[in-house]
């Protein structure tokens, strides 16, 4: 190697050899002084020195350099490896080659290296900006110094990179989950918001605005807590409508039985009575539990429940008239009825439960259904009874028919049933005998009166009874007036001769002045009269109101017993005492009543045409009568001076006084009783008047305006 | 009765009222304003809805009776014989024409155009506004009375006219000489109010007594078999007695047909006629309610409370118009409880 640089070396010698030989000529020629010559060949031997030293210490300079170089690349190229983790070991240089040459092949390696670095910091980083971003979103905002990813750079191995690697995994794999999970609840978000017939959007924007967005940052741990207690919110909602929709829907198809509701009224409600032992989870059906949905339901029910409510009262109503109609058939009166009628105004009201109420009917019914089975053998015999009264009063009526044995048509069908009345008339007091013991038995046995038709059924046998036997005494007396009649007969004629035929008008007579009284004959009689006809005491007893029966009945013993107290003072004391102590209140009231201006007991004429007039009043007036002298307004015109009760005395005592023309005593028997009455009208109508004349004498009306602005009618 | 509720509130109470018994107050048909009549001779004019005295009108004497012509004038019934046209804004008084007797009541019949007023001198009388001032020439017919005028009501061409003695007459004004039915009042006591049906069918009269009744009119009858009935009201009961107050007015509600009756109880009852049911009761009033008017679209109810004089001269509350906002649920009639009642 040497060689080159030696042939340089020598051919720069013999250059300067040649050049100092050319010197050497050139000095020769000039004559140069040695001295000369060896300064300048000396100066000449500095000056190359320098030029050497110079250019040896620039090329020392230059390997220190590279030297350097080397040992930082390879410094830094292990420094590289270490971080990365590598073997330091692993990529030694060759010892061998010059400076150069080792520079040349370190900085290749060197770049390299640093290549490396980059990529794996661009892979840390990259890893983790990730790991970052999903903490973030994980567990919430760390915005300002999460920003900067921290990153040791003194440690990039590959194993790090795993760890970095594994973290973002489970990072990932968290964020996964949640979203499942925000998934799952907003599902589940979702179907309940259906099922309740909420705005299912609305519902989750209120818990948070991304929620609704698919793309937004769903996984905030707020947010899943938040949806959880939605949930749990709707959840309870749910429970709460779907326990209300299934009480309805309990209620619905109680209802539905209840009232055999038609099929295609049913339909539209079977998805919701279906679910009534559903479970929260089998409710799935949109809007099934939405408030719509349970108000229709709702008002189904109360609409049901309204019909319910008037089918009930129908049905009520319609117990109540079986119940009526069971008592009118056996002829009691239920107090209950009453109260059921007050119980149905209070069930219309809404006081009390038709439940209830139809319970207390049944009730009724069939505590009645027991009483009608026990009472069914004595009405059958009050029954015959009846039917035997009405044979009776026919039979009365008939006997007492003057041309009942005339010809006739149909004549002798009466006669048959006239015959067969009889047989029944005979039998009646051995029925009544029989129907009083059963009665009292049945009494006995129960401990309750035996009612019939309110009435008890053993007063009104007794009532019968004693009625019976009057109308005996009836007869009795009948017969001995007819004997009397005969004798008086008897004798008139043996003063004046015979008469033509008195006993009509005696038999007249007679009859009016009795009560039972054949309207047919007596047409003054009236209503008065018709009302108080025997045969109708029979048919009253089926009317359902014993009080007028009773009413009745008093009043034929009034009109009889007054009958009496105006028939003859001689007769009253042969009437039993029952109608006789009926007379005195009766000819006091009597006296009471008459006015002394109209009163005159000898004129029966007029009497006749008046009580003609006044005698269907009579009823009435009595009563108008009693009012009045109740009302002290009427005192005055009602007090009487004691003449007139003197006349009517008089009046009453008249027929007794004068026997002999009896033969028309009768129609003046019976006049002194209207009489007694008739005149009462007028008297009290009077007083009326003038109650009225003088209530109307300071009365002009003025209305409040006219009083005020004082202005008067002269 | 389930359906009352009293009421928190009597209403606004309007400010400058008469000083005197209130005799009546009507709305105008067209507007809120209040026309009121009094004892203290004056004749006011409200505006209800902004609650502002907008005129007053002396009178020589008592004014017993008053009603709008148009919104710029009315007409009034005085206690000193006279009839009076008002001209609100003019403040302006034509004097119509003279009864021999203090002038009870008056109404306007926008169907003749004619003013008709009934007086204690036993007639009435017809005039005509539009001509000038002085009786002869307004003056149209005077029509004789069994007895002293009290009331008058008037719908359309049909006037019923109540007296003292319980006369009622219906005329139809068309044919004044006759009335086309006599009558007599059915209640048994002084008619004190009476009020044709809107519709025209019949009317209600109100006495003394706490009696209510309606009847249609015979040319209607055949309409409505069971048109006549009458009912109890402004009752009370106290210690077994029951207190009678007189009804002093009804006001019937032009569209669902309920009324509302006041009475010297101080109290004013809204009553559904066709369910003789009671739908309301407002609060008492301080003294008796001397007369009522529905406004024109109903939705305001005036009420005069004020002393009718009904015992005589003795010292009473002030005299005051309340003007109350109505509601619908408390005129409009209840629909039935049961959807088929038992039969």
């Amino acid at each position: 190697m040497l060689n080159p640089y030696s042939e340089q070396f020598a051919r720069i010698e013999t250059t300067c050899g040649s050049l100092l030989c050319e010197l050497q000529k050139i000095w020769d020629e000039v004559g140069e002084a040695d001295d000369e010559r060896h300064k300048m060949l000396f100066e000449l031997e500095q000056e190359c020195l320098k030029v050497y030293v110079k250019k040896v210490d620039e090329a020392k300079e230059r390997r220190a350099k590279l030297q350097r170089d080397i040992a930082i690349a390879k410094a830094e190229i292990s420094d590289i490896r270490t971080s990365m983790g590598e073997n330091s070991v692993h990529h030694d240089l060759k010892p061998g080659g010059n400076l150069k040459e080792e520079l040349e092949t370190i900085s290749p390696l060197l770049e390299d290296m640093r290549r490396k670095k980059v990529e794996r910091i661009n892979q840390f980083v990259g890893v983790l900006e990730q790991i970052q971003k999903l903490s973030n979103e994980i567990f919430g905002v760390k915005e300002q110094n999460g920003n900067k990813v921290l990153l040791d750079e003194t440690n990039l191995s590959l194993r790090r990179l795993e760890e970095l690697h594994s973290e973002l995994h489970g990072l990932q794999n968290e964020k996964i989950n949640r979203l499942n999970r925000v998934q799952d609840h907003l599902n589940t978000l979702n179907s309940l918001c259906t099922v309740l017939g909420m705005d299912f959007k609305q519902t989750v924007c209120r818990i948070h605005p991304s929620l609704d967005d698919l793309n937004g940052a769903k996984d905030a741990s707020n947010n899943i807590a938040r949806l959880a207690a939605q949930i749990q919110s709707l959840q309870e909602l749910k429970i709460k409508r779907m326990q209300r929709i299934q009480d309805l829907a309990s209620a619905l198809l109680e209802l539905w039985l209840l009232m055999d509701t038609p099929v295609e009224e049913q339909q539209m409600f079977l998805n919701v009575t279906c679910k009534i032992a559903a479970s929260e989870p089998e409710i799935t059906e949109a809007n099934m539990l939405s408030i719509d949905c349970i108000k229709n339901v709702e008002e189904e029910v109360s609409r049901l429940q309204q019909l319910k409510t008037s089918r009930m009262k129908e049905i009520v109503l319609k117990k109540k008239v079986e119940l009526e109609d069971m008592c009118r058939r056996t002829h009691m009166v239920m107090e209950a009825l009453i109260s059921i009628d007050c119980s149905i105004e209070a069930m219309e009201a809404g006081a009390i439960d038709p439940l209830y109420l139809l319970e207390q009917i049944d009730l009724q019914i069939s505590k009645v259904r027991e009483e009608v089975f026990s009472r069914k053998e004595i009405l059958e015999k009050v029954e015959k009874w009846l039917a035997a009264c009405e044979e009776e009063s026919w039979l009365e009526e008939y006997s007492r028919d003057d041309n009942r044995y005339n010809a006739g048509r149909g004549a002798h069908l009466t006669l048959k049933r006239a015959e067969k009345a009889r047989a029944v008339v005979n039998k009646i007091p051995a029925m009544v005998e029989a129907l009083t013991l059963k009665t009292t038995a049945w009494e006995k046995e129960r401990g309750t009166e035996f009612l019939y038709d309110g009435g008890r059924l053993l007063s009104v046998l007794e009532d019968y009874g004693s009625l019976r036997q009057e109308k005996e005494l009836e007869k009795q007396r009948q017969r001995d007036q007819k004997k009397l009649h005969g004798q008086l007969i008897a004798e008139k004629e043996a003063f004046y001769g015979s008469k033509p035929s008195p006993s009509i008008s005696g038999k007249k007579a007679s009859r009016t002045s009795t009560a039972a009284v054949s309207n047919r004959k007596l047409s003054l009689g009236g209503t008065m009269l018709q009302q108080a006809k025997p045969e109708k005491l029979a048919t009253r007893l089926h009317l359902n109101k014993k009080a007028v029966y009773l009413n009745e009945n008093s009043l034929v013993n009034h009109q009889r017993s007054s009958g009496f107290a105006t028939h003859s003072g001689r007769r009253s004391s042969e009437v039993s005492g029952r109608v006789v102590k009926k007379q005195p209140p009766r000819a006091a009231k009597v006296r009471e009543i008459e006015s002394p201006a109209v009163r005159n007991p000898l004129s029966p004429v007029s009497f006749a045409v008046n009580s003609n007039a006044n005698i269907v009043n009579f009823i009435k007036d009595q009563k108008k009568v009693n009012g009045q002298r109740l009302n002290p307004g009427c005192k005055t015109p009602m007090g009487m001076p004691s003449k007139p009760t003197l006349i009517g005395d008089d009046g009453n005592r008249t027929p007794k006084a004068m026997p002999i023309p009896i033969p028309t005593t009768p129609s003046t028997v019976s006049a002194p009783m209207l009489m007694a009455i008739t005149p009462a009208t007028p008297a009290t109508l009077g007083a009326y008047k003038v109650e009225r004349i003088v209530e109307q004498v300071p009365q002009i009306e003025y209305s409040f305006e006219e009083v005020r602005a004082g202005f008067f009618l002269s | 009765m389930t359906s009352v509720h009293p009421p928190a509130a009597p209403g606004r109470e309007l400010s400058n009222p008469p000083t005197d018994g209130i005799s009546n107050l009507r709305f105008s048909n067209h507007s809120d304003h209040l026309l009121v009549s009094s004892w203290d001779k004056t004749v006011r004019l409200y505006d209800a809805s902004a609650n502002s005295l907008r005129g007053e009108f002396m009178h020589g004497g008592p004014v017993l009776d008053c009603c709008f012509h148009d919104d710029s004038s009315g007409f009034s019934a005085s206690a000193d014989n006279t009839v009076r046209r008002i001209v609100f804004s003019y403040g302006k008084e034509d004097i119509l024409g003279r009864h021999d007797a203090p002038v009870r009541c008056i109404e306007y019949s926008y169907a003749a155009g004619q003013v008709i007023t009934g007086s204690w001198d036993k007639t009435l009388k017809c005039w005509d506004p539009r001509g000038a001032s002085g009786q002869e020439r307004t003056f149209v017919g005077t029509y004789p009375q069994p007895e002293r005028v009290y009331l008058l009501s008037l719908v359309g061409n049909r006037l019923v006219v109540a007296t003292a003695g319980r006369h009622v007459n219906v005329y139809d004004l068309q044919k004044m000489s006759q009335p086309e039915e006599r009558r007599e009042s059915s209640l048994k006591y002084q008619t004190r109010c009476v009020r044709c049906y809107p519709n025209g069918t019949g009317y209600a009269l109100s006495s003394v007594e706490g009696e209510l009744q309606w009847s249609s009119l015979i040319s209607q009858r055949p309409v409505k078999p069971k048109s006549m009935y009458a009912f109890k009201c402004c009752r009370k009961s106290q210690a077994e007695l029951d207190i009678v107050y007189p009804v002093n007015a009804i006001a019937l509600h032009p569209v669902y047909g309920t009324f509302a009756t006041r009475g010297c109880d101080g109290f004013v009852n809204m009553w559904d006629g066709n369910n003789k049911k009671r739908l309301y009761q407002y609060s008492k009033y301080p003294t008796s309610i001397a007369a009522l008017s529905f406004s024109r679209d109903v939705r305001l109810l005036a009420v005069a409370s004020s002393y009718t004089f009904e015992e005589g001269d003795k010292p009473h509350e002030p005299d005051a118009i309340f003007v109350r906002s109505v509601n619908e649920i408390e005129v409009k009639p209840k629909p039935k409880v049961y959807p088929n009642p038992p039969a």
